[in-house]
């Protein structure tokens, strides 16, 4: 069984080498997946053009911040859209969780469900990484009072509810901890899910800088005035 | 001789171009005017920079250069980054109202 009233945004930048298989899998379960091509300068957005999705595209390079904002704007418009899924285009998350994400959203009554890596799947995480998340997280949770175990973790489902209550502003990764910031400030209620990850070697080189959490938490502290 | 003539112009045309030009600050338009002011002065005797320095309470003219340089420097990269963000802002808010309007054009 398909999910037709759930869509899955990607935001794709320079992806052509894993795009494909990853769009061809969430469309084995999900009818309606949103590839956002974040300004991509390589093949990424001819290889999309000939799957059977619906693409929206950047003309400039501004970030999965903005990517993901331009995804929610888009299924904010949509009548009987029920929820939305966010997937990293970078082949780290599962189909099967965001399958189980998408099943879970629709009867919740949360309004966004994040995804963990912890405690279950954190075996697959880089140590230095680990350290690095668990301190984000705490840190996160110190200043917006949002208690979670992995705070920067792609793969999110969110009710159709709730985005219209989002209003990103921050373009790169740092939109994870604007989105944080406006769930407590908005009192949105959240949970979490275990979601597993597959780190391969172009994963690790697409994502973030482990440097990246020091902005991360600079960002965390300039947002909560 | 002729360079002094020709700093003391650049000066005096700093002075023109701060008051005349559209600023977006009152800040930026103050500091311009300012500092070219403080630019003629010094050039004309570094007596009259070390007797505003007094008048300030700084030691002397060379530690005014110095504190009005490093204040400049700083404010100037606090101010571009801004500027930076600002601007980048605009152009994400764009870009994606044109993304969502391309896509209901293409519907």
């Amino acid at each position: 069984m398909k999910f037709k009233d759930i869509y899955v945004i990607v935001p794709a930048f320079n992806e052509q080498n894993v795009i494909k298989d990853i769009i061809n899998n969430l469309l084995k379960n999900f009818s309606n997946v949103i590839v956002i091509n974040d300004g991509s300068n390589d093949k990424t957005l001819e290889i999309i053009n000939d799957l059977d999705i619906k693409i929206l595209s950047h003309e400039i390079n501004l970030g999965v911040g903005a990517a993901v904002q331009t995804g929610f704007d888009y299924v904010s418009d949509i009548p009987d859209a029920k929820a939305v899924i966010t997937f990293d285009a970078d082949g780290q998350h599962l189909v099967d969780d965001a399958v189980a994400m998408a099943k879970e959203i629709l009867i919740c009554d949360e309004g966004i469900i994040f995804g963990t890596r912890f405690p279950k799947h954190s075996k697959n995480i880089p140590k230095v990484k680990r350290i690095v998340l668990k301190l984000i997280a705490k840190i996160t949770d110190l200043v917006t009072g949002v208690t979670l175990s992995d705070a920067h973790n792609g793969l999110k489902a969110y009710k159709v509810s709730t985005i219209k209550e989002l209003e990103l502003q921050f373009s790169s990764y740092s939109y994870e901890s604007e989105l944080i910031t406006q769930v407590a400030k908005k009192k949105i209620d959240y949970k979490e899910m275990s979601t597993d990850i597959k780190y391969t070697s172009y994963s690790i080189k697409k994502g973030q800088k482990l440097l990246n959490g020091l902005l991360i938490i600079e960002d965390l502290l300039k947002l909560w005035k | 001789m002729i360079v002094k003539y020709l700093f003391l112009t650049i000066f005096v045309l700093l002075f023109f171009y701060g008051l005349l030009r559209p600023f977006s600050s009152i800040f930026a338009r103050l500091f311009l005017v300012v500092g070219s002011m403080f630019g003629f002065i010094s050039l004309l005797s570094a007596e009259y920079v070390n007797s505003i320095a007094l008048f300030i309470g700084v030691e002397n003219a060379t530690l005014l250069y110095l504190y009005f340089g490093l204040v400049t420097i700083f404010l100037t990269i606090i101010i571009t980054l801004n500027r930076f963000d600002e601007v980048n802002s605009r152009i994400t808010k764009l870009t994606r109202k044109i993304t969502i309007l391309e896509s209901k054009i293409n519907k």
